[in-house]
C-alpha cells in the first residue's frame, strides 16, 4: 500500500524523520517497505495536444502536436493509436529516455512519421488497468510540469507490503501507530469532527445472512451535488496510486486509504425501499460496475434492494446503483464482511480489488462507525448535502481481547532480560492496555458489586457476577481459561494444600446444586465452539478466589446455616461480592479443598488487545511485539546451550552421500529433474494409472507424479546432445506410486558413437564400480526385462541374492525417436531403498598371499550365444585351490573368426598360500581350466 | 687435497667423460681401492675426534654425489636417456571427472556445518497430507496458500508439499526433545516464472529444548550463514508472519558484493533476503505431541536455489532445472 508521507504527518509526529530512516525504521519494526522518493514518474511530463491530424499511411494512427514545454523540447510530434485524444486536453507524456514498463522510449519513425515520445494511458501509468485511451488531465494541470509534481506535488511514498496478520495496517492511521511505536512519536488525533444529523432519510437494512455480515452501516446523505474532488484529495489520491473518479467515490476511496475501512456509495434513487444482504441464490445473475455480467453462487454475498441485487459485497458494486453525475442522494455502506466469503468470490471472478483485499485481511468490527463518520465530514465538504442518521445493524459480539504477559517469558524467548518497564511503555505505544495485575487489586475491584445467577460477560459485563463468573472473569484478565462452572475450575486446576495457599487460588465448596450438572462441563474447541467433558459425578457448587493474607473474595447469595446444616437465601441486598476470611472456606463442613491455575501470581502483565488487534491472541503474540519493536537486531546471537541429542544415523542419506561422490569420480555429472512428467513421458512406461495424478497441474508438462527417473534423463539426454558428444549424467530422486515414494538413482550414458556395444558396457562397468566401491557383494546381472523403455534384448536385471535391485539396458529406438535423441542411449535405475540394506557392512581386511601368483592369459573360443554368466558360473566351479582368481578381460568377435562364434580371453590369478608354485602346477591349473571350459564347447585359440 | 676441491675436480672430471673406459679410470681414481676419496674415508681414525666427524660427514656427501654422477653419466653414455624433449605447454590428459548439482553442494555445506551443532538430517514424504503440511503446522482452514491456485493437489487431502515444514511435526510425533534435525528435500508450489519454479529445495531445521531462546536462533543461523557465505558476512532479522512461528523473521544476509552498503546486486538494500525463521508456535508443538508448556524450539526454512544463486552468482533460478549440462559443468 502507498502511504503519501504529508498524509501520514497528519496522524503520527514524523518531525526530523528523515525519509530513509523511517523506511529503515519501519522494516525493521515489521512493516516491509520501498521507498518512493518524489519523482515516481521520471521524464513524464504534462503536454497539450495542439493539433490532430490523421496519420498518411495507417488508418489507426493518429498524428499529434504536443506542446510539453520549453525546458522539455517545445512542441512534440507524437503518433498515436488512441482514438479519444483531441486538441486543448492535457495529457501525461513519456519523454524520450523514459520507461514504459520495461520498455524505454525512443525517437522512431512509425509508418514512416518521426515521433518523439508517447502520450500514456492509465496501465500505462500504473495507475489501474484502463487501456481504452489516452489518460486526460485535470485543467489546472500546467504544461511541462513533472507529471509527478500534477500527481501529488513530488510527494515522498511509502510503499508499504503488510503481512496477511495485519489488515490493520492497510491504511495511513495503521501505519502512523507504526510509526508512533517504532520511534516513540506521538499520535495526533484524528481531526474530523461529527457531522450533525440535518437529513430524516434512513434507508432499513436486512442482513439475512449475520455471519458473513456481522455489522452493516448505512447512511443516507441527500442533496449532494457530484462533481470532480478538490485539487488536495485528487492529489492524495493519485499519490496513493488510485485514480479520482468523482467527489463522491474520491471520497470512499480516501476514507478506505485512511482508515482501512472499504465503503461504498449507492445512488439513493436507484435503491428502492431497502438494503437486503444475503447471499445470491443459484443461478442468479448481476452486472457489476465494470459492466461485466457475472454469474453468482450461493457462496457470493450480495447487497441488495428489495427488486435484486445492486453490488456485490465486499468486491464491487453492481452497475444499476453506480454514483453518475446526476446523481443528488447517496446511501453509504460501512460494513465488515466474512474474510473467507470476500476471499473466494473475489478469487473466483478474477478480480481482488482494494476492497476485497481489506476483507480479506479481516476488518475489525468497531471501524465501521469511526468510517462512516469521516466519510460522511469529507462527503459534506466536498459534495455538500445533509447527512441521516446510521442505520446500524450489529450481529456480533465485539471480542475484547485480554492477554496475560508473564515477564519471565519475555527473556525465556527471546534470550534477553527487558526491564518491565519498557516492555509496558512498548505495548502501550502499539495501543494496548497494560496493567500490573494484582489478584487483591482486582477482586477488590468488584466487591459489593450485586449477585446475579448466571451472569455472564456478554449480558453483565463486569456489573454482576455468580461465583464462578467472578474467578472466571478476573482469569480472564490475563487471558487464562480456568473453567466456566465450579466443577470445571474444580476439575482443571491443580490441587494445593490449605497450608500453602497464594494468591490467585481458588477454594470450593459443595454448596447447593439446583440446576448445575455435576458429570460434566465444557471448555472452548478452540474453534469458538465448546467441548464437553465428562467427569465422575461430583458436587461443586461454590467458590472463592484467595487474595492473600487470609483473605478470600466470592460472589455469594447462600449462607450456610451450620446448626440445620442447610444452605439458607440471603436477601438480595447481601447478595453480592463480598470480602471473607479465608477460614469461611477453609473450616467449613463442606469444603472440597483448594486448586490453583498459574505458575506463579507475581509478575503478570493483564494486556487488552486494542479493537484494531485482530491478531493478538496469545502470550507469543506479544512477546514478538515486544520484540519487534525493541528491535530484533538488538537481540544477541548466542548458540543453543542444550544438551546436544545424539546423531541419528540416517542410512539412505549416507549411501546417496557416498554414491555422489562414486558417481563423480566415474564421470558422471548430476542433474535434478521435475518430479512431474507430462502425459507422454509418463506413457512411455504405461503407468498413467498407478501413478498420482495432480489435479490441478500448472500445464500438462506436469500433471503426473513420475514413476521412473530413467525418461526424465532421456529429456535431459535430447537436451544436451548437440553440445556434447559424449553425455554420462545420474539423478537421484524420488520416484512415485499410489502408494508411496521410492528412492532411486538413475544413470545415463550416451557416448558419440560406440553402435556395436550400445554403450552398454560403459554403463555397467560404472554400476559394478559403483557396487564394489560400496563394499556390496553378490551382486548378479541377469537378462531380464527391466523396465518397459529398454530395447528387446539389451536389458537386464541387478540382484543381490534373490532381491532385485534394479535394472539397466539400452534405450528402445522408438522412444529415442520420440524422444529426439540420436545414437544408442544406455540407461541404469538402481532402487536405492532395497540397496541400503546391503549397505554399510565393514570392510574386511584380508592377508596377502605370501608366495607369488602366476597370471596366465588363455584365448578360448565359444558359440556367441553363450552367455558370459555361464562361463563366469563355469570358471567358479572350477575345483582347483590354485586358482584364486578370474578375470574376462576381452570378448572378440568378427575378423579372423567363424561366422556365430566369438574369442574371450580370459585372465587366471593362479597361486598358493603355502608355497610357490612349480611351472608344472601352474599349467595343471591351467589344464584344468581349459577342460572345464570345454564342457561348455570352448576350443582354445590357436 | 682437501674435500672441497677433491669435490669439484671429481664432478667435473665425471662429466666431462666421453667414454665408458675413461669413466671407469675416473671411478677408479677416486672411489678405487686405492682411490682418493677412499683414502680420506680410511684416515679418518687419525684425525682428531673434533675434525673426524665433519670431514666424516661430508666424505660420505661427496661419495653419494660422485656415484650418482658417475651412475648418471653412465646411463649418458650408454645410450639410456636420450633426452626426449616433452612438450610442457600441451593439455594433460582429460582425466572425467563429474559434477555435482549446485544443489546439493550448497545443501551439503549447510547439513556438514549442521552436524557440527548437533543437527541429523531426517526425510519425509513429498506427497503429504493436508494435515501435516497445513492443519499441524497452525494453518487455517481458509488460509490461502492451501487454494488449488497456490498447491499442487492429487485429492482433497493429498497435496504436494509446499514445504519441508511437515517433517518437523512427523519427527516431533516419534521423538522426544532434545530435538535437533535437519529435514532437506524438494517442495512444490503452483508458480512458474523468472523468480518461482514448480518445484524447488528447501532445508528445514528444528530445535526444541527447554530452554531454548531467539537469540539461539540468530546465533544458529548466523552459523550456518557464514558456513556457507564465509565469515565476513552478517546477518539481519526481520518481523514477519508465519502462521507456524511466533515470533517470526524473514532472514538476510550481508550482500558480498558491497558488504552491506547497497549497491546494484542488492538493489541499494546491502542485504539479501534468504530464509524465513522464527520460535516455534504452540500449537505447532501440540500438534507433534510435545507440551508447550515445558519445551519450546525454533525452527527455519531455507530456499537452497536462492542460496545458490546468491553464492554462485546465477542471476535465473529456471537454471537450475533446465538441465544444460554447459551450466552444470560451471559446478
Amino acid at each position: 500500500m502507498k502511504i503519501p508521507l504529508n498524509w501520514l504527518a497528519e496522524y503520527v509526529d514524523t518531525k526530523g524523520l528523515t525519509l530513509k530512516k523511517l523506511s529503515d525504521g519501519l522494516r525493521l519494526s515489521g512493516t516491509e517497505n520501498v521507498l518512493l522518493e518524489g519523482s515516481s514518474f521520471p521524464n513524464f511530463v504534462v503536454g497539450e495536444i495542439k493539433n490532430v491530424e490523421k496519420h498518411p499511411d495507417a488508418d489507426k494512427l493518429q498524428v499529434a502536436k504536443v506542446d510539453v514545454g520549453k525546458k522539455n523540447g517545445g512542441v512534440l510530434q507524437i503518433v498515436c493509436g488512441a482514438p479519444n485524444i483531441k486538441v486543448g486536453q492535457k495529457v501525461p507524456v513519456a519523454l524520450l529516455g523514459a520507461k514504459v514498463g520495461d520498455f524505454e522510449i525512443k525517437k522512431a519513425k512509425i509508418r514512416g512519421v518521426e515521433s518523439s515520445g508517447m502520450m500514456c494511458a492509465e496501465d500505462e501509468l500504473g495507475l489501474g488497468e484502463d487501456h481504452e485511451g489516452i489518460m486526460i488531465l485535470e485543467d489546472y494541470a500546467k504544461v511541462g510540469q513533472p507529471l509527478s509534481e500534477y500527481f501529488g506535488g513530488n510527494e515522498p511514498v511509502i510503499d508499504a507490503e503488510i503481512t496477511p496478520n495485519r489488515g490493520d495496517c492497510l491504511s495511513v492511521t495503521g501505519i502512523a501507530r507504526e510509526v508512533a511505536a517504532t520511534f516513540s512519536r506521538k499520535l495526533k488525533k484524528p481531526k474530523y469532527k461529527k457531522v450533525d444529523i440535518k437529513s430524516k432519510k434512513k434507508i432499513k437494512v436486512e442482513v439475512k445472512d449475520k455471519e458473513l455480515c456481522p455489522r452493516y452501516i448505512a447512511k443516507v446523505v441527500e442533496g449532494v451535488k457530484i462533481g470532480p474532488s478538490p485539487k488536495w484529495l485528487q492529489e492524495r489520491l493519485l499519490a496513493a496510486g488510485v485514480r479520482p473518479i468523482s467527489n463522491v467515490v474520491d471520497v470512499t476511496n480516501y476514507v478506505m486509504l485512511e482508515w482501512g475501512q472499504p465503503l461504498h456509495a449507492f445512488d439513493a434513487r436507484k435503491i428502492k425501499e431497502k438494503i437486503v444482504v444475503r447471499r445470491a441464490k443459484k443461478g442468479e445473475k448481476m452486472v457489476t460496475l465494470d459492466s461485466v455480467e457475472r454469474k453468482l453462487t450461493p457462496d457470493d454475498l450480495l447487497i441488495c434492494d428489495s427488486r435484486g441485487p445492486v453490488a456485490l459485497a465486499g468486491v464491487m458494486g453492481g452497475e444499476n446503483s453506480e454514483i453518475s453525475n446526476s446523481t443528488t442522494e447517496v446511501i453509504l455502506e460501512a460494513a465488515v464482511f466474512d474474510s473467507v466469503a470476500i476471499r473466494k468470490t473475489a478469487q473466483r471472478i478474477g478480480n481482488r480489488t482494494e476492497a476485497s483485499n481489506r476483507f480479506e485481511k479481516k476488518v475489525p468490527l468497531g471501524l465501521p462507525e469511526i468510517a462512516i463518520e469521516r466519510a460522511v465530514e469529507l462527503l459534506t465538504e466536498t459534495a455538500g448535502g445533509k447527512a441521516g442518521e446510521n442505520t446500524d445493524v450489529l450481529s456480533s459480539w465485539i471480542w475484547i481481547q485480554h492477554v496475560g504477559l508473564r515477564i519471565k517469558r519475555v527473556e525465556e524467548v527471546l534470550g534477553i532480560e527487558i526491564d518491565k518497564k519498557k516492555i509496558i511503555e512498548t505495548l502501550t505505544s502499539l495501543g494496548f492496555l497494560v496493567e500490573e495485575f494484582d489478584f487483591k487489586k482486582e477482586a477488590r475491584k468488584h466487591v459489593g458489586k450485586p449477585y446475579i445467577w448466571g451472569a455472564k460477560f456478554k449480558t453483565h459485563g463486569d456489573m454482576a457476577f455468580d461465583c464462578s463468573y467472578l474467578t472466571d472473569y478476573i482469569y480472564s484478565q490475563i487471558g487464562q481459561f480456568i473453567g466456566y462452572v465450579c466443577l470445571g475450575q474444580y476439575e482443571l486446576g491443580e490441587p494445593v494444600k490449605d497450608t500453602e495457599l497464594r494468591p490467585g487460588d481458588i477454594l470450593f465448596l459443595k454448596g447447593l446444586i439446583k440446576d448445575s450438572p455435576t458429570d460434566h462441563y465444557y471448555i472452548p474447541d478452540g474453534e469458538g465452539g465448546y467441548e464437553k467433558i465428562n467427569c465422575k459425578k461430583k458436587e461443586v457448587g461454590h467458590n472463592a478466589l484467595y487474595i492473600g493474607d487470609g483473605r478470600v473474595i466470592h460472589a455469594r447469595h447462600y449462607e450456610y446455616d451450620r446448626k440445620d446444616r442447610k444452605w439458607r437465601k440471603l436477601p438480595d441486598r447481601e447478595a453480592k461480592v463480598v470480602e471473607e476470611n479465608v477460614e469461611v472456606f477453609t473450616k467449613h463442613p463442606e469444603y472440597l479443598g483448594a486448586r490453583r491455575y498459574i505458575e506463579s501470581p507475581e509478575n503478570i502483565l493483564a494486556v487488552t488487545a486494542p479493537w484494531w488487534r485482530l491478531d493478538v491472541r496469545l502470550e507469543e503474540d506479544l512477546i514478538e511485539e515486544i520484540a519487534r519493536i525493541y528491535g530484533y537486531d538488538k537481540l544477541p546471537t548466542t548458540l543453543p546451550s542444550g544438551l546436544m541429542p545424539l546423531p541419528k544415523e540416517n542410512k539412505n542419506l549416507n549411501l546417496v552421500c557416498e554414491l555422489k561422490t562414486k558417481l563423480l569420480g566415474a564421470g558422471y555429472s548430476e542433474v535434478m529433474t521435475y518430479s512431474f512428467v507430462s502425459e507422454k513421458e509418463i506413457k512411455v512406461t504405461d503407468d498413467k494409472d498407478n501413478v498420482p495424478k495432480i489435479e490441478n497441474p500448472l500445464s500438462e508438462e506436469n500433471e503426473y507424479m513420475r514413476s521412473n527417473l530413467a525418461v526424465s534423463l532421456l529429456s535431459v539426454a535430447a537436451k544436451n546432445q548437440e553440445n556434447f558428444d559424449q553425455i554420462k549424467i545420474f539423478e537421484i530422486a524420488n520416484v512415485y506410486s499410489k502408494k508411496a515414494q521410492e528412492l532411486r538413482l538413475g544413470m545415463l550414458v550416451k557416448m558419440g558413437n560406440s553402435p556395436e556395444t550400445l554403450n552398454f558396457p560403459e554403463i555397467k562397468g560404472a554400476l559394478e564400480l559403483l557396487l564394489g566401491r560400496l563394499n556390496i557383494r553378490d551382486v548378479r546381472v541377469r537378462v531380464g526385462a527391466g523396465a518397459s523403455y529398454l530395447g528387446k534384448g539389451q536389458a537386464a536385471e541387478i540382484f543381490i541374492g534373490k532381491e532385485n535391485i534394479g535394472h539397466l539396458g539400452v534405450f528402445g529406438e522408438s522412444i529415442r525417436d520420440d524422444f529426439g535423441v540420436k545414437g544408442p542411449v544406455a540407461v541404469a535405475e538402481i532402487y536405492l531403498e532395497k540397496l541400503s540394506k546391503y549397505y554399510g557392512k565393514l570392510k574386511k581386511y584380508q592377508p596377502l598371499p605370501k608366495y607369488p601368483c602366476s597370471l596366465r592369459d588363455i584365448n578360448m573360443v565359444f558359440a556367441d550365444s553363450l552367455l558370459a554368466e555361464e562361463i563366469i558360473k563355469t570358471l567358479k566351479k572350477v575345483n582347483d585351490r590354485n586358482l584364486s582368481d578370474f578375470k574376462i578381460l576381452d570378448i572378440y568377435r568378427g575378423k579372423g573368426l567363424p561366422e556365430g562364434k566369438k574369442s574371450v580371453t580370459i585372465r587366471l590369478v593362479i597361486g598358493s598360500s603355502e608355497k610357490t608354485l612349480t611351472e608344472e602346477e601352474i599349467n595343471a591349473t591351467v589344464d584344468e581350466v581349459i577342460q572345464s571350459l570345454s564342457s561348455l564347447g570352448g576350443k582354445i585359440r590357436s | 687435497m682437501d674435500l672441497k676441491r677433491l669435490s669439484e675436480t671429481a664432478i667435473d672430471e665425471v662429466r666431462k667423460a666421453s667414454s665408458a673406459e675413461e669413466l671407469f679410470r675416473i671411478e677408479k681414481k677416486y672411489l678405487g681401492k686405492k682411490g682418493e676419496l677412499t683414502k680420506i674415508l680410511r684416515s679418518l681414525s687419525d684425525l682428531p675426534a673434533e675434525k673426524r666427524k665433519e670431514t666424516g660427514k661430508n666424505a660420505n656427501i661427496l661419495k653419494n654425489t660422485l656415484e650418482g654422477e658417475i651412475k648418471a653419466k653412465n646411463e649418458e653414455l650408454s645410450g639410456k636417456t636420450k633426452g626426449v624433449v616433452i612438450d610442457v605447454t600441451a593439455p594433460g590428459k582429460r582425466i572425467e571427472y563429474g559434477h555435482l548439482h549446485p544443489i546439493t553442494q550448497i545443501l551439503n555445506e549447510l547439513i556438514e556445518a549442521g552436524k557440527m551443532l548437533g543437527f541429523s538430517v531426517v526425510d519425509g514424504p513429498e506427497i503429504e497430507t493436508a494435515w501435516y503440511n497445513f492443519d499441524a503446522l497452525n494453518t487455517d482452514e481458509n488460509h490461502p496458500s492451501r487454494d488449488h491456485t497456490d498447491t499442487f493437489y492429487i485429492s482433497n487431502d493429498l497435496l504436494l508439499r509446499t514445504h519441508t515444514s511437515p517433517v518437523q511435526i512427523r519427527y516431533m510425533q516419534e521423538n522426544k526433545p532434545p530435538i535437533r534435525i535437519f529435514a532437506p528435500g524438494r517442495v512444490y508450489r503452483r508458480d512458474s516464472d523468472a523468480t518461482h519454479t514448480p518445484m524447488f529445495n528447501q532445508l528445514e531445521g528444528l530445535l526444541v529444548d527447554e530452554e531454548v531462546t531467539m537469540s539461539d536462533l540468530k546465533g544458529t543461523l548466523l552459523y550456518l550463514v557464514q558456513a556457507v557465505f564465509g565469515e565476513e558476512r552478517e546477518i539481519r532479522l526481520r518481523p514477519h508472519h508465519f502462521p507456524f512461528t511466533e515470533p517470526s523473521a524473514e532472514v538476510d544476509v550481508s550482500c558480498g558484493l558491497c558488504s552491506g552498503k547497497g549497491c546494484k546486486s542488492c538493489k541499494g538494500e546491502g542485504w539479501l533476503e534468504i530464509l524465513g525463521a522464527g520460535m516455534v508456535h504452540p500449537n505447532v508443538l501440540r500438534a507433534g505431541g510435545i507440551d508447550p508448556k515445558k519445551y519450546q524450539g525454533f525452527a527455519f526454512g531455507m530456499g537452497i536455489e536462492r542460496i545458490a544463486m546468491l553464492k554462485y552468482g546465477v542471476d535465473d533460478l529456471r537454471a537450475f532445472y533446465d538441465n544444460d549440462l554447459r551450466f552444470t559443468e560451471q559446478f
